[in-house]
């Protein structure tokens, strides 16, 4: 009987101290995480290692959130659906701008101040099964 | 007289010299053809004697008893033409002839009888006494006839003497006939008539003081009479004309000048006008009711890059394009200009507008429409508007600027409310009931701080404009119970009753996220302002136009929710106040220190916007009841923020 395979979560996220937080609670909840520092990282880690899920922060220098979804959706293998968590504390104040986020490819897009860490471990279960 | 009856005279007199002068012709010629027949007779007594005398030598030669009888025929013969002449003569005035005639006949008779007595019918001869009677009788017959031809002859010349003679007085009488008639006609008609033409025509031209005298009584003395009381009556009623004439002008003239006076006083106030138009810093367009631009200032034409000529009494509707914040073209029945018409009263647009420049770029505008009214009735309507790019763009940067800052301020404060939750949840370590306490402390105020980033988000996005409003179907009850079930750990600990009273069917169209904010609010204060074992009624139900409500009737079909509570109340002196910024009144902010002043603002700016009304009755200490509608059939701009919202 085979140890069902810890599901694999990457967070990208460039500011340590929330980096950090979230590292611990996903690994308290069983997952095992990778994490990246920016866009590029985060891009080029999720299609090596291929995650179950990734936390997304948008806000980052150089590739912001936005633009790594952008290209990781353009990978028709797996890129293509793997579920992405947005993690951000910007609403954007026009619907163009909400509408391309959405077209970008976000499953679902959380704002870091309504959410405590419980309720995002919960999200993100139910995305990975 | 009259022309005809002098026409009549004329032709009377013509035809009695006529007839005259013709009877005297007749006459003539009468004599004449008398005296030729008389000629004639002559010519036949000579005739007779000759044959008689070549009888009386025929027989004195032949002795001839026949020739006898044809002599005695020839006297007979002569004397029946003797006896003819007579009485052809006898009717003459040739009393000589007459004579002549009887001699010759009695001597003819004479001698007759002496040649019947002396000439048996045997034939006896005649003696040289009737031979020489027959001769000498012969002889003086033809001296007679002589005698008488001569006369007659004489006589005819006479006659054509006096045949000429009359024919040249009929023609001398014709041709003064003729002369007469033309001078008359002339001087009674054809004079006058030129007179009366000459007048005319002095008269036709111009010069009414020309008039004649013609005192004749007939038709064309009428006529210059006529025409001449014509020339007076005209010479006169010109006269009167040309006074009215100078009195109308002195009047016009009158007229004129204060007219002048007039123009140059509207004048002198058109130009005020225009400058006090020209001088304003918004733009205007004049429009009558019908929507047809009359006047457009220079801002405005600034503005809009539009000259006057190209616009002026074009309709504003299809000279100006307008659009809304989104971009998309306003349709016609909101557009200002139509709306200030159609309410008779001013209009402010509660958004934003964009107008569109002659050159097709758009601009941000504030807009204010009101009707023209003069002499109680709308005569067009007038928009007032003003380039607010740099508003906007301050606005943009503004709520670009609040965008960034409260996503900077959440992140930290996101981060801390993360390592507070495991650290009370134990994840670190087990906490003692004060390291407890202190934690959820600092967890409380995070809590408190974030919500007043999120607050002073909304509230900025709500000053600006930015929030959008899109309506789906919601339950307002279970909207309602979702948000009390937020509020439980304060409505326990506090111990306060809260009832829940829902009609048959309370969802509608609403946005969720905006309905929530009000709802949030409106149900904490009634929580956080009633004293503990206090009682809160949470009621919601459709209501239809014209229901009255807590003082107010509905102008549409509501959701109407109550909130009423047995708190604090609001005291009256600041209930005016009550929805502003950052108002606070005193026992609430003795009571509670922690509010920020901005819940009821926000609530009455979202229910504005979306067309719902809130309103309220408190008294100190007693408590306070809020009303809330917001209408069944939501009206608002799409666009929406589909933001998930932890369950």
């Amino acid at each position: 009987m085979a140890e069902q395979r810890k599901k694999t979560v990457l967070i990208v996220e460039d500011e340590p101290s929330q980096l950090m937080v979230l590292r611990d609670e996903l690994a308290y909840s069983g997952f095992e995480v990778l994490t990246a520092g920016s866009g590029e990282e985060g891009l080029s880690i999720a299609l090596a290692r291929r995650p179950d899920a990734i936390l997304l922060d948008m806000m980052m220098p150089y590739m912001d959130g936005e633009t790594m979804l952008l290209h990781l959706r353009k990978d028709k293998e797996w890129g293509r659906q793997v579920p992405v968590i947005v993690l951000t504390n910007m609403i954007p104040d026009d619907e163009k701008r909400m509408k391309n986020i959405r077209k970008s490819g976000v499953t679902q897009y959380l704002v870091k101040s309504s959410w405590p860490l419980e309720a995002i471990v919960d999200v993100i279960k139910r995305k990975v099964r | 007289m009259k022309i005809k009856t002098r026409l009549r005279y004329i032709f009377w007199l013509s035809n009695v010299v006529a007839v005259t002068v013709g009877f005297l012709l007749f006459y003539n010629a009468q004599s004449i053809a008398q005296e030729i027949g008389h000629l004639r007779i002559v010519g036949t007594i000579r005739q007779g004697i000759a044959e008689i005398s070549a009888l009386h030598n025929d027989y004195l030669e032949t002795k001839d008893a026949s020739i006898l009888m044809r002599i005695r025929q020839r006297y007979e013969g002569i004397d029946l033409a003797l006896t003819e002449a007579l009485g052809a003569f006898r009717d003459g005035p040739t009393l000589a002839d007459v004579r002549d005639i009887s001699r010759m006949k009695n001597r003819n008779a004479a001698l007759f009888d002496s040649l019947l007595k002396k000439s048996p019918q045997g034939g006896a001869p005649w003696d040289e006494r009737i031979i020489s009677d027959i001769r000498s009788n012969s002889y003086t017959n033809i001296a007679i006839t002589h005698t008488m031809n001569d006369r007659l002859l004489k006589r005819l010349y006479i006659l054509q003497q006096r045949m000429l003679v009359l024919i040249v007085v009929f023609t001398l009488t014709l041709l003064t006939g003729i002369w007469m008639a033309i001078h008359i006609i002339w001087s009674y008609f054809v004079k006058r008539i030129l007179l009366i033409r000459q007048g005319s025509s002095i008269i036709a031209g111009g010069n009414f003081h020309f008039s004649w005298s013609d005192d004749a009584d007939d038709e064309i003395g009428e006529l210059s009479k006529d025409l001449s009381a014509m020339a007076i009556a005209l010479s006169a009623s010109y006269g009167k004309l040309e006074d009215k004439v100078e009195e109308r002008t002195k009047e016009l003239m009158k007229a004129k000048e204060s007219l002048e006076t007039k123009v140059h006083e509207l004048e002198e106030a058109n130009a005020k006008n225009r400058a006090i138009l020209a001088s304003m810093d918004d733009g205007v367009i004049a429009t009558d009711k019908d929507g047809i631009i009359m006047l457009v200032n220079p801002k405005a034409q600034a503005l809009l890059k539009w000259t006057p000529e190209d616009v002026v009494g074009k309709p504003v509707m299809s000279a100006l394009d307008v659009r809304d914040a989104t971009g998309a073209v306003l349709p016609e029945n909101e557009r200002p200009i139509p709306r200030a018409l159609k309410k008779q009263a001013p209009i402010h647009a509660n958004a934003t507008y964009e107008f569109v420049r002659s050159d097709g770029i758009a601009f941000p505008v504030y807009v204010a429409a009101s009707p023209i009214v003069f002499d109680g009735n709308v005569i067009g309507a007038l928009e007032v508007f003003r380039d607010v790019t740099e508003e906007k763009e301050i606005e943009r940067a503004k709520s670009e600027f609040i965008s960034v800052a409260a996503h900077q301020l959440r992140t930290p404060a996101a981060a801390i409310n993360w390592y507070l939750e495991r650290l009370i949840h134990g994840r670190i370590g087990a906490l003692t009931g004060k390291q407890m306490d202190y934690f959820r402390e600092i967890e409380r105020n995070n809590h408190r701080m974030i919500k007043l980033v999120n607050t002073l988000l909304n509230v900025s996005r709500l000053e600006v404009g930015a929030l959008k409003i899109q309506p789906v179907p919601v339950d307002i009850a279970k909207l309602i119970q979702k948000t009390l079930a937020e509020l439980r750990p304060m409505i326990e600990k506090k111990g306060i009753k809260v009832k829940t009273e829902f009609g048959k069917d309370s969802s509608g169209y609403f946005d969720p996220e905006l309905l929530a904010i009000v709802t949030s609010n409106i149900l904490s204060n009634a929580v956080n302002y009633t004293a503990p074992r206090g009682v809160v009624h949470v009621g919601a139900t459709r209501v239809p136009v014209g229901a009255r409500v807590g003082g107010t009737v509905l102008s549409e079909d509501s959701m109407l929710i109550t909130v009423a509570d047995t708190g604090y109340g609001i005291p009256e002196r600041e209930q005016s106040r009550l929805f502003r910024k950052f108002f606070r009144a005193n026992n609430a902010r003795r009571k509670h220190t922690d509010g920020s002043g901005l819940g009821l603002y926000i609530v009455k700016s979202i229910l504005d916007k979306t067309g719902g009304h809130i309103w309220f009755t408190s008294a100190e200490d007693k408590g306070t009841t809020f009303y809330i509608t917001v209408p069944l059939l939501a009206h608002g701009n799409d666009g929406s923020l589909a933001i998930s919202t932890p369950v």
